[in-house]
């Protein structure tokens, strides 16, 4: 597998997939990729032609895992998974926390109805630094936070479906810190997404807080997911500054089962689509308040 | 190739334990179509555990699956399934009346299409097909009287002159929908493709062989599955928009249509030689959807009938959609079915 990105991304993925990864990674120049034609590409932080180049190696019938951003551009997916479909090729993307296992258990008691019916859910990116998963700040609307809304959409199993509004209480600074209230929507279900910091709440690097009817759950930084119960927050599991480096693993392990066997990554372009287009509407709502991204009715949302 | 009969079965093991284990599952709109994916299940693995949810929702909810309209607008007929598999005949005596009093009831548009009253017009849909023709078929096929076949047959027929599109050979989802224009409402759908072939297929395997209007319904299959496989990806799966590849491929409508294509080819509609190399293709496609956890990736959602074409195109699948775990169970089990020729 090529992977295309910074030496220091390439050095930082080598060392997580030591002896865990049956692949051969090398280091190529995106321009080298379609005369190298390796099985698959893993394209990191480049931006030069970013998405010209996977449409191109897509439509070469090769295999590619993108590290966020995902496009917010529809003409754009349409193009990739063309080229996808055409050619037998495989798109994944590399929302790495899903693969934690506290992600994991969250969605598992989501679904079971531990928390009843889900009432509103709170997205707090704190500091990205502290999370070896957002090592890489991402060059979008929302940076890393772009991660926290794959989450929530995993654990929830429902997509954003419209941001009603935005604020930038600090208009015109820079990326990447700028700062950003949200009102989101997933499914029915309000959700607010924040990156100004609460110095009341805990130093996590991010937390998301899942409210139902019938309970809470927090998930947080480090791949800790608490719930709270009648004595307080119990803790479900407590993980370590080194358990971003299974979800890599899991991720990449994935992708390269698709990439050899042919399976659909468990990331793929819809998962992509979902976090692009969600990213452009509360960049759009920051301007104009409300965007409501489709005319969509689901049968299956709760 | 026959795909492993093992790997598939276990694939549907881990998207009906997951599927059992979340909240609510058989209330949502979706839960009929995962109840006949778990029925499925239980013929072709023998466990108890896969019949046992279903007939608890049964025997519960008896009279609500009795009211015709439930009929009308599910994708399973439960009491004729239960009826086959457990030869619980305790509806029987309704079926015909359940009957009886859909035809006399449902409204007709201008073509006699049976639809639903809506506004003072008569809207159709596929779904709406899908439920009237196989409650006559399934009560023609027990009752073995001619007058529900004959029903069910002309309702396919009257369907098939209105929403079947002549260039592309697929179906639109409705029409008078959105407007009395009397265009048929696109887009083409891949679900709606489904259902309209989930009908043709299960009314035809009903049909007695001596019936008179046979000839029409194989040339309507065979016609119609030539059609869909001119749009089926390298991977062997349809997409979201049936005639757009850029549109993702969609696991709830490429299983439905699998199931029935399955049964076609065993029950000798399709040429075996041609079509079973390709369906293996697909099911092995469709079952590299299934995530760890159980879950079914890409499975469309539904939309208003008469919503734009980008609605459909541009509006991610959800990740927890039972639709597209009935379907997947649907597909997994149609090649092992007990009564299935090619059951190795």
């Amino acid at each position: 597998m090529a992977f295309c990105g910074t030496s220091e991304e390439y050095d930082f993925y080598r060392k997580i997939l030591q002896n865990s990864f049956s692949g051969n990674l090398i280091a190529v120049r995106p321009g080298r990729v379609s005369h190298l034609r390796p099985n698959a590409v893993w394209v990191g932080s480049i931006q030069h032609k970013r998405y010209e180049h996977i449409a191109g190696w897509l439509g070469q019938g090769i295999h590619v895992l993108t590290e966020p951003p995902a496009p917010a551009d529809p003409a754009l997916f349409s193009l990739l998974q063309t080229n996808a479909s055409l050619h037998n090729a495989r798109a994944g993307f590399s929302y790495y926390h899903r693969f934690q296992t506290s992600s994991e258990k969250a969605a598992d008691l989501i679904s079971r109805g531990v928390l009843g019916t889900l009432q509103s859910i709170k997205i707090q990116l704190n500091d990205p630094e502290k999370d070896q998963l957002m090592t890489f700040r991402h060059n979008s609307f929302l940076g890393p936070g772009t991660c926290l809304i794959d989450l929530v959409r995993f654990i929830t199993g429902i997509n954003s479906g419209s941001v009603q509004s935005g604020s930038l209480p600090v208009p015109g600074k820079p990326l990447p810190d700028r700062e950003i209230n949200l009102r989101m929507d997933f499914g029915g279900v309000p959700a607010l997404y924040s990156n100004i910091r609460h110095h009341l709440d805990d130093t996590a690097g991010w937390s998301v807080q899942f409210i139902g009817n019938r309970g809470q759950m927090k998930l947080s930084t480090e791949n800790r997911l608490e719930i709270l119960e009648r004595e307080g927050w119990r803790t479900l599991e407590n993980g370590r500054s080194t358990d971003f480096v299974y979800a890599v693993r899991m991720l990449v392990n994935d992708f390269l089962v698709s990439a050899t066997y042919g399976k659909e990554p468990e990331v793929n372009l819809t998962d992509a689509m979902a976090v692009g287009l969600a990213e452009a509407s509360a960049e759009k709502a920051t301007l104009t308040q409300q965007v409501i991204l489709t005319g969509a009715m689901s049968h299956d949302s709760r | 190739m026959i795909p492993d009969k093992n790997s598939i079965i276990q694939a549907a093991v881990v998207a009906a334990n997951r599927l059992l284990a979340s909240a609510g599952w058989p209330f949502r709109d979706s839960g009929d179509i995962c109840q006949e994916g778990l029925l499925r299940l239980y013929q072709v693995s023998g466990r108890e555990e896969y019949l046992e949810p279903v007939k608890a929702v049964w025997d519960t909810n008896r009279k609500f699956y009795m009211d015709v309209n439930r009929w009308l607008d599910s994708f399973t007929c439960l009491p004729f399934e239960m009826n086959r598999l457990k030869s619980d005949d305790s509806f029987l005596p309704v079926l015909e009346q359940l009957a009886e009093y859909a035809i006399k009831n449902t409204p007709r548009d201008s073509d006699g299409a049976a639809g639903n009253l809506s506004k003072n017009s008569v809207k159709i849909s596929v779904e709406r097909m899908h439920g009237y023709v196989l409650l006559m078929a399934r009560a023609g096929g027990l009752s073995q009287k001619t007058r529900y076949l004959d029903e069910a047959v002309g309702q396919c027929s009257i369907y098939r002159q209105v929403l079947l599109d002549k260039n592309t050979g697929l179906w639109n989802r409705g029409r008078g929908w959105d407007s009395d224009s009397g265009v048929p409402n696109g887009p083409f759908w891949l679900r709606a493709q489904a259902m309209a072939l989930h009908t043709l297929a299960h009314t035809a395997v009903i049909l007695p062989e001596t019936y008179p209007g046979i000839t029409d319904m194989k040339q309507w299959i065979v016609s119609f599955t030539e059609s869909l496989f001119k749009y089926r990806d390298s991977r062997g799966m349809w997409h979201q928009l049936t005639d757009k590849p850029s549109s993702y491929p969609e696991t709830a409508g490429t299983g439905i249509i699998l199931e029935s294509l399955y049964m076609l080819v065993q029950a000798g509609w399709l040429n075996k030689e041609k079509y079973l190399p390709l369906l293996d293709q697909s099911l092995a496609a469709l079952v590299g959807f299934l995530h760890r956890d159980g879950r079914i990736g890409n499975a469309g959602m539904d939309f208003r009938i008469g919503a734009p074409a980008e609605a459909y195109d541009l509006t991610p699948p959800l990740l927890n959609n039972a639709f597209g775990s009935g379907a997947f169970l649907l597909a997994c089990t149609a090649p092992f079915l007990p009564d299935n020729p090619t059951n190795p």
